[in-house]
Formats: structure tokens, sequence, C-alpha cells
């Protein structure tokens, strides 16, 4: 058996275990995530063993197996159940189901990520028990105390880009053009504003509000539209 | 009990008239005091009767009930950022708005 001190460190470390902690946000991912790194033999000492394309293609599998059911869902239960009642008055029927479905779903994930990420992350985060104790976050602590002062401030991303672009992926033009690019650009603005006067906490805050304000009104549009599928399928069944 | 609540949510009543919820008529309100304004300036003039987090669901409704329109503000070529959607009343907004507003002073007048 590897002992951890005498396996080389690699950048790697700092990467992985945040990412397995977001990516694999429920217990049950996270234990499959767990299963699978212990397969490699992440857990017999350190992970460093493990190369990019490997920690790639882990990620990649895990999230596949995450999301292959509701992918499924979407693009083969549903075009048949349509095809299926095509042409007939149900169709407008079964689109609205559907849209209340995927709703549902909409929501029950958000708030499963809301209250299930944090205690993985706590768990991921803690310095007295982590199943990565050695690698990260102490490791990173002590790379952190080597470099501090030696490297240059890295650049600070907008807060809005990664965001707009799942938007962009998930709604059509004009609700993105109409509904959120405006939330995106002022919760931009008033990033750029707080970044170029130097408040550095202003723009923190900035940040958390926007994502807030990025998740009210998300969820005020799920509910109109939820409401006005079921005016439509009324005024459907009530001819 | 059904046809009342699918009318309350649709955008046009059963005899024609839009509907105008009392947070559009806010809107409408801050638009003919102020011409055009972007929705974080509609929140902030609203002291309170608007939040940022729905202003944009609203403001979308009423652009399908044509109510308002809006274009993207003029930005200076290479600037940085997004452009800020701003928002101006129609001639409908205005009609609809002072029907809503002389139908409110009748029922007042009547109740006192």
């Amino acid at each position: 058996m590897t002992t951890a001190a005498a396996a080389p460190r690699t950048p790697y470390v700092y990467y992985y275990t945040p990412l397995t902690y977001v990516l694999w946000k429920s217990p049950l991912q996270l234990l499959a995530a767990t299963g699978l790194m212990y397969f490699y033999g992440g857990f017999r000492g350190q992970i460093t063993a493990l190369s990019a394309i490997e920690i790639a293609v882990q990620l990649l599998l895990a999230t596949l197996i995450a999301h292959l059911a509701p992918l499924l869902l979407v693009f083969v239960v549903l075009p048949r159940v349509r095809d299926r009642f095509r042409n007939t008055p149900e169709t407008k029927v079964v689109r609205v189901l559907a849209a209340i479905g995927l709703a549902g779903v909409a929501v029950v994930s958000t708030a499963h990520v809301i209250f299930t990420l944090p205690l993985p992350l706590l768990i991921g985060l803690s310095l007295t028990w982590s199943p990565f104790i050695n690698t990260w976050p102490l490791l990173a602590l002590e790379r952190w105390e080597q470099r501090k002062g030696t490297k240059p401030p890295s650049l600070v991303l907008p807060p809005t880009q990664r965001m707009q672009a799942v938007f962009a992926w998930v709604f059509t033009t004009k609700t993105m053009t109409r509904v959120y690019d405006p939330v995106f650009a002022e919760n931009l603005e008033e990033w750029l504003t707080a970044e170029t006067r130097g408040q550095r906490n202003r723009a923190r805050w900035v940040k958390i509000r926007g994502g807030l304000i990025l998740l009210h009104t998300l969820g005020k549009h799920l509910v109109a539209g939820v409401i006005k599928s079921v005016v439509d399928m009324y005024k459907v069944l009530a001819g | 009990m059904c046809k009342t609540v699918a009318r309350s949510f649709s955008m046009v009543q059963a005899n024609g008239i839009p509907t105008l919820s009392s947070k559009e008529a806010v809107i409408l309100r801050l638009l003919i005091a102020h011409g055009e304004l972007f929705g974080l300036a509609l929140v902030a003039a609203s002291d309170g009767a608007l939040k940022r987090g729905t202003v944009y669901v609203t403001l979308d409704r009423m652009e399908d009930k044509g109510f308002i329109v809006s274009h993207l503000e003029a930005r200076p070529s290479g600037e940085f950022g997004i452009a800020k959607r701003v928002y101006r009343i129609t001639g409908l907004g205005q009609r609809v708005l002072a029907a809503h507003e002389a139908a409110s002073l009748v029922f007042a007048g009547g109740v006192s």
C-alpha cells in the first residue's frame, strides 16, 4: 500500500476535490463518485496517480450517468408520446402536462441543489476530517503560502459569462432578450462599477445578490409559464 | 369558478378589454412620468412597489400585451458589457391606464 507522503503531488489535486463536490451534488452521486475514485486507486493514497485524461473521463462518465435519465425523457420518451397524439385534440394537453412535469423537475432539482450542496461542500472544506485529507484544502493552503507574493493576482471573471451561456442554451432568444439579458446586463454593470472603484467587497456582494435576483426571476418566470400553460389547457379542454 | 380563474390569468377579459394588474399600472405611470426607463431605474423609482426579481417578467408580459415597447440602449462600439433594455409606453398602454384610472375613480366614488 502506498503512503500518502511518498506519492508525488501534482496540480490536479487543486481542481479534483472541488469539482467532485460541485459536479456530483447529491449524496447518491457523491457515493458513485467515491466508488469511481476508489476504483481508480484514489482513496488508497494520494489521488495524484490519476492523469488529466482519466479525470476528464470520470467527470464525463459521472455527468452522463447523472443526466442520462432526463436526457432520455426529453429526447426519447417525450417525442414518442407527442407523436402518438399528433394532430389530435390531446396534443396540447400532452404538451402542457410535459411542460408542467419539466417545470416540476426544474423546481425540485433547484431545491435539491440548494439543500444538498452545502453538506458535501462543508465536508470537503473541513480541515478536521475529509476523505481527501492531506490533499485539499491542506495542500492548497500550503501551496498558497509558497506562492504568496510571487505571482500577480489572477484575472477576475465577470459574474455573468457562464450563467448567460447556460441560460441562452436553455431558453429561446425571445425569452433571453426580454427577460434574462436585462438582468445580466444590470448585474454586470453594477459589478463593473464596484470593481473599477476598487470596492472588492461590494463587488462580491453584487455577485451574490445577482445570483439571488436571477433565481427570483427564474422562479417567477417558471410559475408564470406554468399558470399560462394551465390556462391554455383549460381553454382547450373547455373548447 | 374555473372560468373566472382562467380569465384572471389571461391577457384579455371576456369583453375584450385588456387586463391590467396593479404592478403593470405602476410601471405605466412611471413610464408616463419619466419617459424611457430601464428595469433597474423602474425599480428604484417605484419606492418598493416593484422588485428586481420580478420586474422583467412583468415587463415581458406587458410587451406581449402591447402596453410597452422596448429597445436596446445605444452603446459606443467596443465598450465592454451587455446593452441594457430601455422601455417606453405605447398609445394602447396610455389608453388602458386612463381607462383603468377612470374606472378606479368611479368605483371609489361609488363606495364612498
